[in-house]
């Protein structure tokens, strides 16, 4: 290196080292409110997880920009979608910010990491997105704003059932657990109800060619078939089953929902049943977030949208910051007027959310009439 | 204070991975990326062990470390034929298997799903269950791999490692079988990795295969290079350092719609720095 670059070198260092001091100091400085109550956020911001992360994020952040009010701060906390990261996180915000309530927008491991500490240290946890079933058995300070995977597979079934399909297959990748679940349920469901299930195939992360699996599963000509997947393999599985001319009734979890999704699936897309938590977002809320945003609000914005939503509830009927009457206050909520639907919350205050049922129709998703 | 010791136990059990790391790569000079094979052995042996037999954590340890050493006593047989790129190539491919089987054998290791709920030790009436107690135990296995790795760094099987990285041919003319002595370290770092899989499990109380990639091996193997490999201090330095940073970015004040893209081109910037000013490493002897 020349003399010039080492000067340069040693400058942006100084700078940086510099930056870092000074945040620490402004941050240790900082005044902290007698009334301002401090809520965590943790999940995925940056990363190749990040879209869920920063969706949520933005819901978040819309609720509390629209009550303009300096009585709340959330803290935003990045887990880069590794648990080890989420587990510091929740430290972080817990001992350091000394939060009233987290909100989880990660991933299933990432919020199953968490959740013994947020048990632990009695700091109740609200989870947006992640649908595993475990998480519904993580303790009293644990809150779930989804409902597991498993009901949309058992719905799935008993619509294949109503449709008089006898004969069923899965096809779900090996590395989400959430989705792993939907298929047991489906599993579950099916052969309860005297269904037969012909192959069952799960798909490894990366794999791009799905060829291999589909006709193994069509060798055995079942009815219909049960993609639990996420999005990124749904658009490549529909687009080479219809390469290879399947007949078969193909139904989704929610993945195809996804806009991406459903316009790289395109034309294959088309018939494919939806077995979705989603209900349409409102044009309203999708008009206002537009305009905030400057991006269409995605299902992860408005699930983090209602997830702060549950949470002011909460701290409002507290009127406390301390966490243990945050958590009572969550655990009385039955239920909440959401964006999407009216969340209702078991005994354990996790959501029970309407299954909804859907079809793809000229590449556009409708409302499923039988 | 809480926050600092889940940060001192992070520390300790990285510091453990890159210790035990730091005589395969460093003394040895055999490119080892297969490192989080062996941390995820361990990790899994305790939290199986622990949630479905209701082992005790110590005896579950010493199965992880038995089962680590095995495995690396078995691939090590291949790998210690090879040198330099083919080496790494080799044990990079028994990562990559170790993690496929936690993520399919998914009787055993529950696959994607991971395993939740795994216990805290409880040894002669002291509850680790509280951070300061783990944090004890995190510092006594670390001590206890630092003067392992010291002791045999400076043994006679650890000058013959470092003739192994200097000159292997040159060791082999003197009648020495070089293969006997790059498996016997591979298969003791395999069991000191273990321990620190031992900690993890049981210190988070969750593990998944996500945890056990090849991108951590290259983490752990990122901390004895930035360290400064062939220096037990290095090692405790890189994985100081890296365990650290993030979290120090952590309170800079960046605004929070970039915060986190900020820390982590901050992140990238500094490392590039250090490899720039030290390309071998804060304080190393050997450069790969």
């Amino acid at each position: 290196m020349s003399k010039s670059h080492k000067t340069l070198v040693v400058v942006i260092l100084i700078l940086i080292v510099a930056w870092i001091t000074y945040g620490c100091y402004r941050q240790a400085k900082a005044p902290i409110s007698q009334n301002k109550i401090t809520i965590g956020f943790f999940g995925p911001l940056s990363g190749d997880r990040a879209s869920f992360g920063t969706g949520a994020q933005a819901g978040v952040k819309f609720l509390f920009d629209k009550l303009n009010t300096n009585k709340y701060q959330v803290i935003y906390e990045d887990t880069q979608g590794d648990p080890k990261n989420a587990v510091s996180a929740i430290n972080k915000l817990i001992d350091v910010d000394h939060v009233s309530v987290t909100i989880c927008a990660g991933f299933s491991p990432e919020c199953l990491a968490a959740a013994p500490i947020a048990q632990n240290k009695r700091v109740p946890m609200f989870v947006t997105s992640s649908q595993a079933g475990d998480l519904a058995a993580a303790g009293d300070y644990t809150f779930m704003g989804q409902s597991t995977q498993t009901s949309l597979g058992f719905e799935a079934a008993k619509l294949a059932k109503k449709l008089g399909y006898q004969t069923a297959a899965t096809i779900t990748p090996n590395y989400n657990n959430a989705v792993m679940d939907g298929t047991k349920g489906f599993v579950e469901a099916f052969q309860t109800s005297a269904g037969k299930i012909t192959g069952q195939e799960t798909i490894k992360p990366g794999e791009t060619d799905f060829r291999t699996y589909l006709k193994k599963i069509d060798a055995a000509h079942p009815q219909v078939i049960y993609l639990s997947t996420l999005s990124n393999e749904t658009a490549l599985i529909l687009k080479q089953k219809t390469d290879l001319g399947m007949r078969e009734v193909f139904i989704n979890n929610s993945a195809i929902e996804d806009p991406a999704t459903l316009a790289a699936a395109g034309a294959a897309a088309n018939d494919v049943l939806i077995a979705s938590f989603n209900a349409d977002i409102p044009q309203s809320f999708t008009d206002e977030f537009q305009r905030t945003f400057g991006y269409a609000a995605p299902h992860w914005s408005a699930e983090g949208y209602e997830a702060a939503g549950v949470v002011l509830q909460a701290l409002t009927t507290a009127k406390s910051s301390n966490p243990t009457d945050v958590r009572d206050a969550l655990a009385a909520i039955k239920e909440f007027p959401g964006v999407t639907q009216t969340l209702r919350f078991d005994d354990n205050g996790n959501a029970q959310r309407q299954v909804f049922i859907k079809k793809v129709s000229d590449g556009k998703i409708e409302s499923y009439k039988e | 204070m809480e926050y600092l010791t889940h940060l001192a136990i992070l520390f300790a059990i990285y510091a453990i991975l890159a210790l035990s790391l730091n005589m395969i790569v460093g003394y040895t000079g055999l490119l080892s990326v297969t490192h989080a094979a062996f941390y995820g052995i361990g990790a899994y042996t305790v939290a199986i062990l622990t949630t479905a037999l209701g082992a005790n954590f110590f005896l579950a340890t010493i199965a992880g470390i038995i089962l680590a050493m095995f495995a690396a006593a078995l691939i090590g047989r291949v790998l210690s034929k090879f040198r330099g790129d083919f080496y790494a190539l080799g044990a990079l491919g028994f990562n990559v298997i170790v993690f496929a089987i936690m993520l399919n054998w998914q009787e055993l290791t529950r696959g994607p799903l991971g395993i939740p709920g795994i216990p805290r030790p409880v040894f002669f009436g002291i509850d680790f269950s509280q951070n300061i107690n783990f944090l004890l135990l995190a510092a006594i296995s670390l001590l206890l791999v630092y003067l392992i790795c010291s002791f045999i760094a400076n043994s006679s099987f650890g000058r013959a490692l470092k003739a192994i990285r200097e000159d292997e041919e040159a060791l082999r003319v003197f009648g020495y079988r070089t293969s006997h002595f790059k498996l016997a370290i591979f298969t003791i770092g395999a069991g000191l990795a273990a321990i620190a899989g031992a900690l993890f499990a049981s210190y988070i109380t969750y593990i998944d295969p996500s945890t056990f990639t090849v991108t951590e091996s290259i983490f752990i193997l990122a901390m004895i290079i930035l360290g400064g490999l062939a220096n037990s201090r290095g090692a405790l330095l890189g994985s100081l350092f890296l365990v650290l940073l993030p979290e120090i970015l952590r309170f800079v004040g960046f605004p929070n719609d970039v915060a986190a893209q900020m820390r982590q081109v901050v992140y990238g910037a500094i490392l590039v720095l250090l490899m720039l000013y030290r390309p071998q490493g804060l304080m190393g002897e050997f450069k790969l």
